[in-house]
């Protein structure tokens, strides 16, 4: 571990899919405590910056640090094991399992009972599930969900199953939090109550990465942002500096697409 | 388990079975000709088969197409073990239990380290192949297996001096397993490995951010399933005293397989549903015997059209 005060640490990144440089070059921190703001035009490489982040994709070049420790060869549920999780901006919920079972089920990497535990229901292995199952429901209390865990997680509305996707990834007990568009689909309102939620988060310590295309929400509630465009950094800063940067006007106005129409 | 309305001074799934216990023995009561005995040691064994199968395929997603194969390595092994390695022994037979199981657990491993390479249809494939490479193992190493011809005299086991020699206490046998091996799963199906096993299947790139070594829970999905049809040819050596390659084709394979789709993946109580409509359905068609498979792809397609997720799955979608 080195003494950085970094949580996460990009240095030259970079990712292409044949011919196409999706994440080019990037290279920024997120210091700890942070909320950090990435935002850009449609096909920007947001996306693919979390997939290499959590080593869905592994980067052609360059290295992540998380806390210190090079993070770059391994494996997205080592990765994950260490302190990071994220949501998907198409939402990937185990649909068929119950609304607690999906929470459950980030537990079950890290439980500590073994299979023949299980079998035998011995009372050390009851004990655990216990405590799991009155975790998991205080994780979906703060999503508003506890009254739907029986249901299956696949018949929720939009908005529930995006809060359900962060609470199972709060399951896995994160330091740090990538969230992509978390309020795509969601009202006004909705979204504010996000915004508080993910604020009470980053209250007991979570660092947060999150995608937005809803300047208001992005802007309202992180410290600094970075911006993409064509797979490259073109600013960082506060929100306000961003905000009056020419070239972040004339990347997004150049991108003609501010729709929020989402892709995997 | 503490749920609400269960006023029993014991868990619920005790009272359950008790039940089945229950029901085994009237069942051996209730059908006394060898003949319907036989049926329902048959029931027996396909259940133990479909639910072992269920843990790959309803569980975990895994397109398991040679669940026969590992019955046909538990029957052979358990045979050889008691011909061969302890003949003779009262208690080779019980000895060969826990070998057959360990076995068939590590080939189940190894098959599928180098088939998760694999996705979706081209796993299927790979089963297929490790299928028909162990009926060619079966088929052709003679010295060991028979070859064709099988292998004939295996001996009824024995506890002490007393020996399970009739269809009856076979039955008692065979039904204790299946109710221990429902048990089992019943338990892993709602702890930390059913749920990775069945995250893993609802979606594996959400199970991998989750912390789930996905490989490793396919491979230990398919070591459970593998020991689990293992046991049913450990039991089905003996039972009928001779084994042939032509007991643990690619047919026997798909008909498992029907008894885990029309019954109902991922359930507890499907495959056993499955097992008995697919082992009664050609009885009481015997005039049809020949048409059996047809008469399972008929029942295969009228439940993928009437019920996709098995008579048991929950309807939706
Ligand atoms: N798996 C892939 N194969 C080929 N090209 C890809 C793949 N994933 C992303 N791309 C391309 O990389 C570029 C960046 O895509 P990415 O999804 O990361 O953008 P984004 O910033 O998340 O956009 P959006 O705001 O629409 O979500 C796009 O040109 C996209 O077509
Ligand atoms: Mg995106």
């Amino acid at each position: 571990m080195t003494k950085s005060g970094s949580c996460l640490e990009l240095n030259g990144v970079t990712k292409s899919f044949m011919g196409v440089v999706a994440v080019n070059d990037v290279t920024f921190q997120l210091e700890r405590g942070e909320i950090l703001g990435l935002i850009g035009p449609n096909g920007a490489g947001k996306t693919t910056l979390f997939n290499v982040i959590t080593k869905l994709s592994s980067p052609d070049s360059g290295t992540i640090r998380f806390q210190g420790q090079d993070i770059t060869q391994l494996r997205p549920h080592q990765v994950n094991r260490l302190g990071i999780a994220r949501t998907f901006q198409n939402i990937r919920l185990l649909d068929e399992l119950s609304v607690l079972d999906n929470v459950m089920t980030a537990y079950s990497p890290r439980v500590k009972t073994t299979k023949i535990g299980c079998i035998l229901n011995l009372p050390a292995y009851r004990t655990e599930e216990k405590t799991l199952r009155e975790r998991a429901y205080e994780l979906l209390e703060k999503g508003n969900l506890a009254d739907k865990a029986g249901i299956e997680a696949g018949s929720l509305a939009y908005a529930d199953q995006r809060r359900l996707e962060i609470a199972r990834a709060m399951a896995t007990g994160p330091e740090l939090l990538l969230l992509d568009e978390p309020t795509a689909g969601m009202s006004a309102t909705e979204a504010m109550e996000l915004t508080e939620y993910l604020a009470d988060l980053h209250e007991i310590g979570i660092n947060l990465l999150i995608i937005g295309h809803d300047m208001r929400f992005i802007m309202g509630l992180c410290q600094r942002i970075v911006v993409l465009n064509y797979g490259r950094i073109i600013a960082t800063g506060k929100p306000e500096d961003i905000q009056g940067n020419e070239e972040v006007i004339k990347a997004y106005l150049g991108g003609s697409h501010h729709a929020t129409s989402g892709r995997a | 388990m503490e749920r609400a309305g269960n006023s029993l001074p014991f868990p619920r799934s005790f009272l359950v079975i008790l039940l089945l216990l229950i029901l085994v023995v009237v069942a051996a009561q209730v059908f006394t000709t060898r003949y319907s005995q036989h049926i329902l040691n048959m029931f027996g064994i396909y259940v133990i088969l479909s639910l072992g199968l269920d843990v790959a395929l309803g569980w975990t997603g895994l397109v398991h197409l040679a669940p026969a194969a590992f019955y046909g390595m538990g029957a052979y092994a358990s045979a050889l073990w008691v011909l061969r390695v302890m003949p003779g022994v009262w208690y080779g037979y019980w000895i060969s239990l826990p070998v057959v199981l360990i076995l068939n657990a590590a080939l189940g491993y190894l098959l599928a380290l180098p088939a998760l390479r694999l996705r979706g249809l081209y796993f299927a494939i790979a089963t297929l192949g490790f299928g028909e490479l162990v009926r060619s193992v079966l088929v052709n190493w003679v010295s060991l297996t028979g070859g064709p011809y099988g292998l004939k005299g295996i001996p009824r086991p024995y506890v002490g001096t007393f020996a399970i020699t009739s269809t009856s206490h076979f039955l008692y046998l065979i039904f204790a397993l299946a109710l221990a091996v429902g048990v089992v799963l019943f338990r892993l199906s709602r702890g930390p490995s059913g749920r990775a096993w069945m995250g893993i299947r609802e979606d594996e790139i959400a199970a991998t951010t989750l912390g789930i070594d996905v490989n490793r829970g396919k491979a230990e999905a398919l070591a459970v399933s593998a020991a689990i049809s293992g046991l049913a040819g450990w039991l089905f050596a003996p039972y009928v005293s001779y084994l042939s390659p032509s007991n643990f084709t690619l047919d026997e394979s798909i008909i498992i397989l029907c008894m885990v789709i029309i019954g109902g993946r991922g359930t507890i109580w499907g495959p056993v549903v499955g097992a008995a409509l697919l082992v009664l359905a050609p009885e009481l068609l015997r005039g049809l015997a020949q048409y059996r498979l047809l008469i399972y792809g008929v029942l295969l397609c009228a439940t993928m059209v009437v019920r996709p997720r098995g008579l048991l799955g929950r309807l939706r979608r």
